[in-house]
C-alpha cells in the first residue's frame, strides 16, 4: 500500500465531506448544545451539579457522534459506486485496498479533526465549572474518537454492502435508531416484563457499542448506583473498575474490528457489493478479491 | 516487445442475473486502433469495464502483460480511460481533479500544465463539474485520461454527449495519438464514428463479437430532407426497409425521415430516397436501437 495514494484519496474524501457541509453543521449543533448545557445555569438547582452536567454532556456526545459517523460512512462508497465515480477512480493506477483505506482515512480525519476542535472549545467550559479533571476529559476525548471510528466503520460497512445511496443512507439511519433508541426501549421493556437479572441485563447492554461507550464514560465519572444502574453496579462489584473498563474497551474493539472487516469485505474489488458477486457469476472469492 | 498490449479471454460476465458478455477473445496490438460498434445494450460498456478489471468475470484480461485484477495497479498505469458519462466528483473543482489524477499517476507539474493548456481547460480550473456543459466535461475527461501519456486509450462512446465542434476536436486529438503510436480501443453506437481510421472494426451484439467488420445486420437511416409532397418513393424502398418516422422536424421546411432496414442494402435505400425527388440535407446512420 502506497502512502502517496492513501494521502491523495484521503485528501479527496476530506474535501468532499467538508464541502457537503452537513458534517461541520452537525458538529456545530452538537457542540453548541454542549455549550448551552454547560452555561444553562443549572448548577444552583439542587443536586444538578457540574458532575451531572458532565454526565449529560457525554450522553449528548454518545447520541450525536454515532449519527455523524454512521452517516458519513454511509456516503463513502455506495453513492460513488452508483454513479460510476468509484469505477473511474479505480481505473487510475491504484489498488482497491488503497482506495478503501484512503477513503476511511480522509473521512475519519475530518470527523476526528472537527470533534477535537469542538472538544477543545467545550473543554474550557468543562474546566471552568469543575466538571472533572483534565485527565478524565482527555480520556473521554480518546473514547469519543474511538466511538467515531467505530460508527464510521459501521457506516462504511453499510455503504459497502448497499447497491444504492438511498439504501446505504436508510441502512445507516436504521442502525442509528437501533443503537440509540430501539435497543434502549427493548432493554427497558425486557427488564420490566421478563424481570431480567442484573448479569443478563449487563451482558445485553454490552452487545450495543453505543451503550458500551456510555457505560464506559459514566463509570469513569461516577460510581453512584443511581446513575449507573443495577446492572453496571453488579459488573463493578464483580469485575472492579479496571476489569469493567477492560471488558467494555474490549467489546468496543471487537465491534470496531468487525465493522471494518465487514466494510472491507463488502468493498471487495470496489466494483459492486460483495453479496452480488457470487450468485451472478459463480466466480470464487479469491478470483474476485 | 509484447505481441499484444491487450489480451482478453472472457468466458462469461453476468450482471443482475443476465449474461452480458460471453465467449469473447480480443487481442489488440501496440499502436492498433480498434473500434467496437453495436446497438445499445449489446455489452459494449460491459466489455470495456471487464477489460479494465471493473467487473467480476470468468476469464482473464491482461494489459501490458499485467492481469487487470491480480496486478490492477500495474495494468492501470498503461491506461487512460474516458467513460461514457463523465464521472467527475461534484465537490471537486476541475483543477483539483487534475491535481488528484496527476498525483495518482505520478505526473509532474510541467506535464500537468501542458495537458491543461493543450485542451484549453485552464479557464475552468476553478469551476465545479456541475457548472460545465456536457462537451466541456468530456473534454476535461479526455484531458485527464491523457495525463502521463498512457500507451493505451480506452474510450466508451466518447462522442455520446458531444456537439459537432467538440467531436471534431476529439477526432483530431485521437488522430494525433494514433500517429504517436498510442493504442486506442473505443466503443460507439454511432456508425458515423468511423471517421476515425481504425485498423479493425468489430461489431458486438447480445454480448458476443458477431463480426470482424463494423457492419450490423440492421441499420437505421435518419435523414433531414426537403421533401416532395407525394410519398411514392416509399413504395420503391428495397425489400425489408420500413419507414419508422416521417414528420416535420419543427425547425423550418425540412422533414425528418427515419428508415430501418438491412445494412447490406443501405445505399439502395438512400438512392430511393433521393430518386423520389427529395433533397437530402443530411444523413446520420444509427445502429438498430438508435433514437428514432
Amino acid at each position: 500500500m502506497r502512502w502517496t495514494v492513501l494521502r491523495w484519496v484521503a485528501w479527496k474524501e476530506a474535501r468532499q465531506l467538508l464541502r457537503q457541509r452537513w458534517v461541520p453543521v452537525g458538529y456545530a449543533v452538537l457542540f453548541g448544545l454542549g455549550l448551552l448545557l454547560w452555561n444553562a445555569r443549572l448548577f444552583p438547582v439542587g443536586w444538578f451539579g457540574p458532575h451531572r452536567v458532565a454526565i449529560a454532556y457525554f450522553q449528548l456526545l454518545a447520541f450525536g457522534l454515532p449519527w455523524l459517523g454512521l452517516l458519513a460512512g454511509a456516503q463513502a462508497i455506495a453513492p460513488e459506486r452508483e454513479t460510476g465515480r468509484l469505477a473511474y477512480l479505480l481505473t487510475q493506477p491504484v489498488e482497491p485496498s488503497e482506495v478503501f483505506w484512503g477513503k476511511a482515512l480522509g473521512r475519519f480525519g475530518i470527523l476526528a479533526g472537527l470533534f477535537l476542535v469542538g472538544q477543545g472549545i467545550t473543554a474550557l467550559a468543562f474546566l471552568r465549572h469543575g466538571g472533572g479533571s483534565v485527565g478524565m476529559y482527555g480520556l473521554f476525548t480518546a473514547a469519543g474518537l474511538g466511538l467515531i471510528f467505530l460508527a464510521l466503520g459501521l457506516g462504511v460497512a453499510v455503504s459497502a454492502w448497499s447497491p444504492t445511496q438511498a439504501r446505504a443512507t436508510g441502512g445507516a439511519l436504521g442502525l442509528s435508531l437501533m443503537f440509540l433508541l430501539v435497543s434502549d426501549l427493548v432493554l427497558l421493556t425486557a427488564a420490566l416484563f421478563l424481570r431480567l437479572s442484573a448479569p443478563t441485563l449487563f451482558f445485553l447492554t454490552t452487545l450495543n457499542p453505543v451503550q458500551s461507550f456510555r457505560v464506559l464514560a459514566l463509570s469513569t465519572l461516577t460510581d453512584r448506583l443511581d446513575i449507573l444502574g443495577p446492572a453496571v453496579g453488579w459488573a463493578l462489584a464483580q469485575l472492579g473498575t479496571s476489569g469493567l473498563r477492560l471488558l467494555l474497551t474490549g467489546s468496543l474493539l471487537v465491534w470496531t474490528g468487525t465493522a471494518w472487516a465487514l466494510a472491507r469485505v463488502g468493498f471487495g474489488f470496489g466494483d459492486r457489493p460483495a453479496w452480488r458477486l457470487k450468485p451472478s457469476t459463480g466466480v470464487s472469492e479469491a478470483e474476485v478479491t | 516487445m509484447r505481441a499484444f498490449i491487450i489480451e482478453a479471454e472472457i468466458r462469461r460476465v453476468v450482471l443482475g442475473g443476465r449474461v452480458v458478455l460471453r465467449d469473447m477473445g480480443l487481442q489488440v496490438r501496440p499502436g492498433e486502433t480498434v473500434v467496437i460498434g453495436g446497438p445499445n445494450g449489446a455489452g459494449k460498456t460491459s466489455l470495456l469495464r471487464a477489460i479494465l478489471g471493473l467487473l467480476p468475470m470468468e476469464g482473464t484480461v491482461r494489459i501490458g502483460g499485467h492481469d487487470v485484477r491480480r496486478a490492477h495497479r500495474a495494468a492501470m498505469t498503461q491506461v487512460g480511460y474516458v467513460p461514457q458519462a463523465p464521472a467527475l466528483f461534484p465537490e471537486m473543482t476541475v483543477g483539483e481533479h487534475f491535481r488528484l489524477l496527476a498525483a495518482l499517476r505520478g505526473v509532474g507539474a510541467s506535464a500537468l500544465s501542458e495537458a491543461v493548456r493543450a485542451f484549453g481547460v485552464s479557464t475552468y480550473l476553478n469551476a465545479y463539474p456541475g457548472t460545465l456543459s456536457g462537451g466541456w466535461l468530456q473534454r476535461v475527461s479526455l484531458a485527464l485520461a491523457l495525463l502521463g501519456d498512457p500507451p493505451v486509450l480506452i474510450l466508451d462512446e466518447p462522442t455520446a454527449h458531444l456537439d459537432r465542434t467538440t467531436r471534431d476536436l476529439l477526432w483530431e486529438v485521437l488522430r494525433q495519438k494514433q500517429a504517436q503510436g498510442v493504442t486506442i480501443l473505443m466503443t460507439t453506437h454511432r456508425l458515423e464514428d468511423r471517421v476515425l481510421e481504425a485498423d479493425r472494426n468489430l461489431w458486438l451484439e447480445d454480448g458476443r463479437l458477431v463480426s470482424e467488420t463494423f457492419e450490423p445486420r440492421w441499420v437505421r437511416l435518419k435523414a433531414w430532407v426537403l421533401r416532395r409532397p407525394d410519398e411514392d418513393w416509399v413504395r420503391h424502398l428495397p425489400p425489408d426497409w420500413q419507414v419508422l418516422r416521417l414528420a416535420p422536424d419543427g425547425l423550418g421546411d425540412s422533414t425528418c425521415v427515419v428508415l430501418r432496414g438491412p445494412w447490406a442494402s443501405r445505399w439502395q435505400a438512400v438512392q430511393t430516397l433521393q430518386a423520389g425527388g427529395n433533397v437530402v440535407i443530411r444523413i446520420d446512420w444509427l445502429s438498430d436501437e438508435g433514437e428514432a
